[in-house]
């Protein structure tokens, strides 16, 4: 493992002045929030920076805060708080039940909100170090490899599927993210966020070297309006979604009125489903257009030599969680 | 008999309160002044020749105190460069050549472990790639890539005395057994069934990974505290490595963090010794997760059934099994011949061919398994049996009553079979899922199903228990036992029989830690063998004892030696509890003084008689054996392929229950073992290295994947040399979980799994072939 400096800033412009200072002199930097997954990605050599950049002293980070404009949330807050916090669980469902379904009870008390949205991917050959495309290198070895747990849409060059629940969730509310650098902030819609590796391969989301995702703004919930998180896990705790789904659907008289609708572990980043929004939108919600719903959702998508299994379970969890939230 | 007093009882576990409140000794927490630690270069090759090492660096380094390779091991004077149980093809460090991802190259001694890691990152090692072989099957042809060119046995182990130097190939062990005429009773069946099952290698995942300590004491004795289930073979392995007598060595083993044959043999103890020995200081090694998955591993196995039947009864089966036993042997071949023997089941079946194979590949070396190979060959015969009754439509606990054997019929090893409770296990788990009730409901998207699987594995003989048991003039006693305490409650068993023996109580009983300059030689703590082998020698030498103070007594009472009593810490004559004497008066009558001791010790050796080579038969191929069955309810989700086990019951004949609560937790915690290899668990390769060797993508239950109905049974069928009646239990409820689970899944889909783990994405492609669905979603090929 290779030495480098830890800081502690104490403020938000510390934290990217220090980031700036070391990026300009030359060092590779990485942030720490809740450092469950970092320091693992430190001790394997996945990642070799010379300035750690600790965020754990900066308050102004942390809680959760209802507003006349709905509900801000620190980037320092942990998946165990958004599980439990009455008002997300209530009004933002989605958002506890997927900050609830990552990892375990110890991951969850450590874990941001901030770092399970920037986590870098699972995918076994990059964690393992291969020269694959997210470790610098010119491939992706899944394309012909082990690839069951790997996209089916979205893919190439790189097969990778974006972890994250909470991001999702946070796509299917809407949520815009407050993005701190040194020299200017900028509030990015969640749903604009991530990007795909035909866009550039090295990264999945816009964020800077220099930048913290800083908080999250949830908007108000309209009347109506029912959200819910569906993962499919090859065993029940601990690991990341095969599938998930997650869904946010107002419903009035029986007829979906909005619809955010968005996949994780299926894509390298979480899939936005726009056209199966549009569907859903200004109909009456029934088993049959559940069914049209879920054969939507996979509309396009292709699998690898291993991973077609996916395509039939994404269509189900589709069509299952329409109608679940619909009855 | 008279009743026993403290055996058949659930006493509490020597262990618990220190365990739980975590005071209990283990090898990671034991702190020596001056005590350094280790970290190993490990080969990026599954293999590969070594054409040189650059080390200077590294031994430049500051707080770096010695980096040694496997080339200045094997130019070390009186040292064995090479280890191992069944053959000694395991360098201590690479020599020449490495044979799989993770072998061990060069070692770093430093003083913390951060450094001699960072130091290992100095060393620079030439490679010169060499042709691999990976797969079971085309290692096993001939003209396939040689991971070895020599065999040298090792010589041991009088139960694999018959190893000997075979021509050159992969395959490093070949069991065969013929009884009657296969080929006849293929010619004159009605039908065959050809089936092959297949089970991947997989990581037994101690909570505690290896760990070994060694440090030279003022005698400059080679003192080693090591993680280890084989403390006596430790230091036989020490002693040929070092070329040390037996008495310099002195191997302790405090409480292991779980074994599951993961810590059988040699396995860091010859590589620390060394360590300790050239820097003069404790060394102490602990292995990464990451490391133990390249250290030891279960077999992979492929297995493939052929079944004559006629008339609706199996009249013939070969069985042809290919065990992955990766780039070391270590007991691989053991496990083939003990499972060899099992492959075509507890069944009468008149004609019986049987090829079973120990194969090098370039993998991690895979050795002990809770099971010894047995779930392995379960898992094929017991799918079969389904897959043959549901063929012919017959009820398939009936066609496994109808073909299981009975007290005294032989088995295919022509040995006749005693303490078989298998129809009782098999009756037991078919009540208890309610077999003959009604079909579990559906509904539209989740179906059920139920499975039952039953099957037997054979103790390990010849093996060879000693014990010493010492009363002290107070009446407590203590055990001096090589068998190690590693979850499986030996400590509490012993203390059982000890106790009962001599009429004290439970608590009077103290477990001496293994310690091979105090407890004698003990053959291993694996293969559900310690209850019965230890528990004799313990019983044996307890009576030793209770014979002198029988004798002591019968003076003083003027009593006859038959009609004394000894219990409750009293010896008495029958009746007459209050006129007897205390243990201390005995011992005052005997010796005039307090402070005494009185000494027993017994050895257990059982004999086998070994297995023709070419037939495999034998009038007693073992000791005793364990029937099990298991009983599975699931529900599938036909859209997610996710398998969930609603009802689980684990059934073994486990002999007179020394310790019924501990009998049910070992099926229980066994069952739970298996139920990750059926679901879950598999070591994913690519191109020798592992992928997913992490606890987070190597995934074992977690305690949310347990059926909600969860339970064991015991089925008490005595041995007659067994203690107090007592048989083993350790492995027992691995047995026949998977095919159990299988079973239940085609009941309820119409699927047949037959490649383990039965992961969602088999589900849902067996499901696509059987019913392909218009409509559907396209599945690419």
């Amino acid at each position: 493992m290779k030495s480098f400096s830890n800081v502690n800033p104490k403020t938000l412009q510390e934290t990217v002045f220090l980031l700036k200072e070391a990026l300009q002199g030359g060092e590779s930097v990485a942030v720490a929030g809740g450092g469950s997954d970092l320091l693992g990605m430190i001790k394997e050599e996945r990642v070799a920076p010379d300035v750690l950049v600790n965020l754990k002293n900066l308050e102004s980070l942390r809680g959760i805060e209802e507003s006349t404009d709905g509900v801000r949330i620190g980037g320092l807050v942990t998946m165990d708080e958004l599980s439990r916090h009455p008002l997300i669980r209530s009004r933002y469902t989605v958002l506890a039940e997927a900050a609830g379904s990552v990892a375990t009870p110890q991951i969850r008390n450590v874990g941001t909100v901030a770092g399970n949205v920037c986590q870098r991917p699972w995918c076994w050959y990059y964690r393992e170090g291969f020269p694959c495309f997210k470790n610098g290198g010119d491939r992706c070895f899944s394309i012909v490899g082990e690839n069951q747990f790997n996209a089916i849409l979205g893919g190439g060059p790189s097969f990778i599927v974006h972890p994250s629940d909470t991001a999702p969730a946070l796509m299917a509310l809407e949520a815009r993210f407050r993005i701190v650098g040194p020299d200017q902030e900028r509030w990015v819609p969640a749903l604009e966020f991530f990007i795909l590796p035909e866009e550039d391969v090295s990264r999945e989301n816009v964020l800077g070297q220099d930048e913290i995702l800083a908080e999250i703004q949830l908007p108000q919930v309209e009347a109506g309006t029912q959200s819910t998180y569906e993962k499919v896990m090859d065993r029940e705790a601990w690991t990341h979604a095969v599938v998930s789904v997650a869904m946010s659907l107002q419903i009035r008289g029986g007829i979906c009125r909005k619809a955010r609708v968005v996949l994780g572990g299926v894509a390298p980043i979480p899939w936005h489903l726009p056209g199966v929004e549009q569907m859903l939108e200004g109909n009456r919600v029934a088993a049959e257009l559940a069914g049209r719903a879920g054969k939507a959702a996979v509309a396009g998508a292709g699998g690898l030599s291993n991973n077609a299994y996916k395509i039939p379970l994404t269509e189900a969890l589709v069509r299952r969680t329409v109608l679940s939230l619909g009855a | 008999m008279s009743k026993t007093k403290i055996v058949g009882q659930s006493v509490h576990r020597k262990d618990a309160a220190r365990k739980v409140t975590g005071r209990i000794l283990h090898v990671g927490n034991i702190e020596m002044p001056g005590l350094l630690q280790v970290a190993v270069l490990r080969s990026p090759y599954p293999h590969a020749r070594i054409i040189g090492i650059q080390k200077s660096r590294a031994e430049a380094m500051e707080g770096v105190v010695l980096v040694l390779t496997g080339a200045e091991i094997a130019a070390m004077p009186d040292v064995d460069p090479y280890f191992g149980p069944a053959f000694k093809d395991q360098p201590i460090l690479a020599i020449d050549r490495v044979l799989h991802v993770g072998d061990p190259v060069v070692a770093v001694v430093a003083v913390d472990r951060r450094r001699a890691e960072d130091a290992l990152e100095l060393i620079e090692v030439d490679y010169e790639p060499l042709p691999v072989v990976l797969d079971v099957l085309e290692a096993a042809k001939s003209g396939s890539p040689l991971v070895h060119q020599e065999f040298k046995p090792a010589g041991v182990f009088a139960d694999l005395d018959h190893m000997e130097a075979g021509e050159k190939s992969n395959v490093c062990y070949h069991f065969k057994l013929r009884t009657g005429d296969v080929e006849a009773a293929f010619r004159e069946a009605d039908r065959i069934f050809e089936d092959t099952f297949t089970s991947p290698p997989a990581q037994h995942m101690p909570m505690e990974p290896h760990v070994t300590l060694v440090y030279l004491d003022e005698d400059e004795k080679v003192n080693v505290w090591t993680a280890t289930q084989s403390p006596s073979f430790v230091r036989t392995q020490l002693s040929t490595t070092l070329g040390l007598p037996m008495n310099r060595i002195r191997v302790r083993v405090p409480y292991l963090g779980g074994g599951y044959g993961a810590k059988l043999y040699g396995k860091l103890e010859p590589l620390v010794a060394l360590l300790a020995l050239e820097t003069r200081r404790p060394v102490r090694y602990a292995l990464s997760r990451e490391e133990e998955f390249q250290t030891i591993t279960k077999h992979g196995a492929v297995a493939r059934l052929k079944t004559a039947v006629k008339d609706g009864v199996i009249t013939g089966r070969r069985c042809e099994v290919f065990f992955d036993t990766g780039a070391y042997a270590d007991i691989g071949p053991r496990i083939v011949h003990k499972s060899g023997y099992t492959s075509a089941g507890p069944y009468r079946i008149p004609n019986v061919r049987i090829d079973s194979f120990c194969v090098y590949t370039n993998k991690p070396p895979a050795g002990a398994f809770r099971g010894f190979g047995v779930p392995q060959v379960i898992w094929a015969y017991e799918s079969q049996m389904d897959i043959i009754s549901r063929e012919l439509d017959i009820d398939p606990v009936q066609f496994r009553m109808h073909h299981a054997l009975e007290e005294g019929e032989p088995f295919a090893t022509g040995t006749p079979v005693h303490s078989f409770g298998l129809k009782e296990s098999l009756e037991q788990a078919a009540e208890a899922i309610e077999w003959s009730g009604p079909r579990p409901q559906n509904n539209a998207t989740k179906v059920r199903g139920k499975g039952i699987a039953s099957g037997v594995k054979a103790v390990l003989t010849p093996s060879i228990s000693g014990a010493v048991v010492m009363m002290n003039s107070d009446g407590s006693v203590n055990v001096l036992s090589s068998t190690v305490e590693m979850g499986q409650g030996s400590d509490t068993v012993l203390a059982q029989i000890a106790a009962e023996e001599l009429g004290v109580c439970f608590d009077q009983v103290h477990l001496v830690q293994p310690d091979t300059d105090v407890t004698p030689y003990d053959t291993i703590t694996a293969g559900s063998r310690s209850t019965y082998h230890m528990g004799n020698a313990v019983r044996m030498a307890s009576m030793k004892i209770k014979a002198q103070l029988f004798g002591v007594a019968a003076r003083a009472l003027e009593a006859n030696l038959e009609d004394l009593v000894a219990r409750d810490g009293r010896i008495f004559v029958s009746g007459s509890q209050e006129s007897g004497m205390s243990m201390r008066d005995v011992f005052l009558a005997k010796f005039g003084s307090l402070g005494t001791t009185i000494i027993g010790e017994a050895i257990f050796e059982p004999r086998a008689i070994p297995t023709d080579p070419e037939t495999g038969r034998s009038e007693k191929c073992t000791e005793y054996w364990f029937p099990s069955a298991s009983a599975a309810e699931v529900e599938v989700d036909l859209e997610t392929g996710q398998v969930k086990v609603v009802k689980f019951l684990s059934v073994g004949d486990t002999g007179t229950a020394i310790n019924p609560r501990h009998c049910h937790q070992q099926l229980l915690g066994a069952a739970i073992t298996q139920l990750g290899m059926t679901l879950f668990e598999e070591m994913v390769f690519e191109e020798g290295q592992l992928l997913n060797g992490s606890l987070l993508d190597y995934q074992i239950p977690s305690v949310k994947d347990l059926p909600e109905h969860f339970e064991s049974i015991l089925v008490e069928v005595p041995h007659e040399t067994g203690p107090f009646g007592a048989k083993g239990v350790g492995e027992t409820g691995t047995l026949t979980v998977s095919p159990a689970i299988a079973n239940a899944i085609e009941d309820a889909t119409g699927v047949r799994i037959r490649d383990l783990p039965i992961t969602p994405e088999k589900i849902l492609r067996g499901l696509a072939e059987k019913d392909p669905k218009p409509g559907r979603a396209e599945v690419p090929q």
